[in-house]
């Protein structure tokens, strides 16, 4: 029974999922690296993913990015699995310690993105519920706003100040200590 | 672009900012940015993550009106925060009026409580920086004659205090405004009896029925030392073996040994790591930290083991202040100051160096100098103006 199961486990692993982004690109990923996406996860438990997987809300060049991502991680997932189920030696322990290690030095890379890109890959990480991605940049965004000015912010993110003169003169007002 | 972000985005992203002036700093850049960290849900939400910084603390005179607010001074880094903080907060406590006779009861969760003339009838808690107050009926106003007959019969002295709201009771604005006060009613023939004020309900409630005690020292609780700590009030006495316990869910008093290294030293009971109790122990210039497991079936003397001691600054005689949000204060004054000798000739009181200690880490981290005072000190520690809700 328990051999029958993990072969099922590899079949699914190796099947491949198509993935159609908002211009029309495909890509054909296997349905370890779709299932990082829980959005993905369940309309493949629904069974509806057959002709592929429409995401009318990511553009190809965002999407590619997202499965880059996810392609990393999966295979970290399988990684740890497998660890944790079978070995438990010093060496292995030491294996692990070198790949987490990878792959904080991958995040750190992936990471390397101009602003759109990142609020991008943000709201991608959003609608496919991709939960380590969607950490991973919203953290990268609140440590780029520690200790700016909102001037700094508004120049460094392209927002146009709408709050009006008396409304941001009342909340310097009541904040001014933050701004010193 | 940052701004078209839907709200629950930047509420992750937000919250992920753990020190209140960026908070403040972001809310600044546009319009749905200063509208989702003026959100009190948000407010809830970033409370529930973060502890409030500590700001300063409250010095107790015998009457309110002549308390002061300390703040934080730099290089803390709260000490701007505490700045805006007291200035926007009405530590004068102006809605007295200038009638005299109130005291500082308790502080706690932005709450001050007070009570005029040591009487039980006038208990009334103040939210200063909000600036709202609500009178607590008095304890009689639900009961019979005969009943306040037992009440007060053969009283010695009461001692109200606030319970603590925890993190779960405190999830909408509704909660946020509920709070609860303890009475303690100590009585001549060593007995203790307890009511609790809820403010949803806005009655007193019998808790404790009577609660015999065989120490003595239980009697009078000016001199005692109140500590809470996951759930359980602690009374403890500078020259005593054992001290009180109240657990709170059930309202039951017990009587726990203490270290007999304790015996004749200041002491605190504080929330020690991984859920255990703590006991601090001020001794020649150190801290002995003594910890065991909560509950009152480990009450016993062997239980306690003392994990660590921390040397303070040599040169000082110290003394222990108030807890707050995972804080003890603590004071220093020049050791070679004779402070009883100075009070009788009137002299100038020395400065006195304040410090905090973090009882999760063991960190001491600089609070302000301010002028030597033997009254108690309550540790405040509070959100910054904006970002803090009203208590009551």
């Amino acid at each position: 029974m328990a051999s029958a199961g993990s072969g099922d486990e590899k079949a699914a692993a190796a099947a491949m999922i198509t993935l159609i982004s908002s211009d029309n690109e495909k890509f054909e990923v296997t349905e370890a690296t779709a299932t990082l996406s829980q959005t993905i996860r369940h309309m493949i438990e629904d069974g509806c993913t057959d002709g592929g997987v429409p995401l009318p809300n990511v553009t190809s060049k965002i999407l590619a990015r997202v499965i880059e991502y996810c392609k990393k991680h999966a295979t970290a997932a399988a990684g740890e699995e497998g660890s944790s189920s079978s070995f438990s030696d010093a060496a292995f322990l030491e294996v692990d310690r070198a790949f987490l290690e990878e792959l904080e030095e991958f995040d750190d890379a992936f990471l390397e993105v101009d602003r759109a890109t990142l609020f991008d890959l943000i709201l991608a990480a959003n609608y496919l519920d991709i939960k380590g991605l969607l950490n991973l940049t919203c953290q990268k965004v609140a440590d780029s706003v520690k200790g700016k000015t909102p001037e700094q912010i508004r120049e460094m993110y392209n927002i146009v100040n709408d709050l009006t003169p008396e409304e941001e003169a009342e909340i310097r007002r009541e904040t001014q200590w933050a701004f010193e | 672009m940052a701004s078209d972000l839907p709200v629950d985005l930047l509420e992750d992203i937000f919250l992920r900012l753990g020190d209140a002036a960026d908070l403040i700093r972001a809310a600044a850049v546009c319009a749905s940015f200063h509208h989702v960290v003026s959100d009190g849900r948000f407010l809830r939400r970033f409370r529930s993550l973060y502890r409030p910084p500590v700001l300063g603390f409250l010095d107790c005179r015998n009457d309110a009106l002549f308390c002061s607010f300390h703040t934080a001074q730099p290089p803390r880094c709260s000490a701007p925060a505490a700045r805006a903080f007291a200035e926007a907060a009405d530590f004068a406590f102006s809605f007295l009026d200038g009638d005299i006779c109130h005291r500082i009861d308790d502080v706690r969760d932005g709450r001050i409580l007070f009570s005029r003339n040591f009487r039980i009838e006038d208990l009334l808690v103040y939210d200063p920086l909000h600036r709202r107050h609500i009178q607590i009926p008095s304890i009689c106003s639900d009961l019979d004659y005969h009943t306040v007959h037992m009440v007060f019969r053969d009283l010695n002295c009461l001692e109200p205090f606030l319970d603590p709201a925890t993190d779960k009771e405190r999830e909408t604005e509704e909660e946020d405004l509920q709070f609860r006060v303890i009475c303690n009613l100590y009585y001549t023939e060593k007995k203790i009896s307890t009511f609790v004020f809820h403010s949803v309900t806005g009655k007193w409630q019998a808790a404790v029925a009577s609660f015999f005690i065989e120490n003595s020292w239980l009697v009078c609780p000016q001199q005692l030392r109140r500590d809470y700590a996951y759930g359980c009030f602690y009374w403890t006495k500078f020259d005593q073996r054992v001290m009180l316990m109240l657990e709170t869910r059930e309202m039951k008093f017990s009587i726990v040994d203490l270290p007999p290294e304790s015996y004749c030293r200041h002491k605190t009971v504080v929330e020690a790591v991984e859920g255990r109790l703590g006991l601090l122990v001020l001794a020649n210039c150190a801290l002995y930290i003594y910890s065991k497991t909560c509950g009152d079936n480990g009450s016993h003397v062997k239980d306690w083991r003392c994990n660590n001691s921390i040397p303070l600054l040599y040169g000082y005689k110290w003394s222990l202040g108030g807890v707050a949000e995972g804080y003890l204060l603590l004071r220093g004054v020049p050791r070679d100051y004779d402070i009883l000798e100075s009070s009788r000739e009137s002299k100038e009181m020395p400065d006195a160096r304040y410090y905090t200690l973090k009882l999760d880490t063991l960190l001491f981290d600089w609070l302000c100098v301010s002028k030597f005072d033997t009254n108690p000190d309550y540790l405040y520690a509070s959100f910054p103006p904006s970002l803090s809700l009203p208590s009551l």
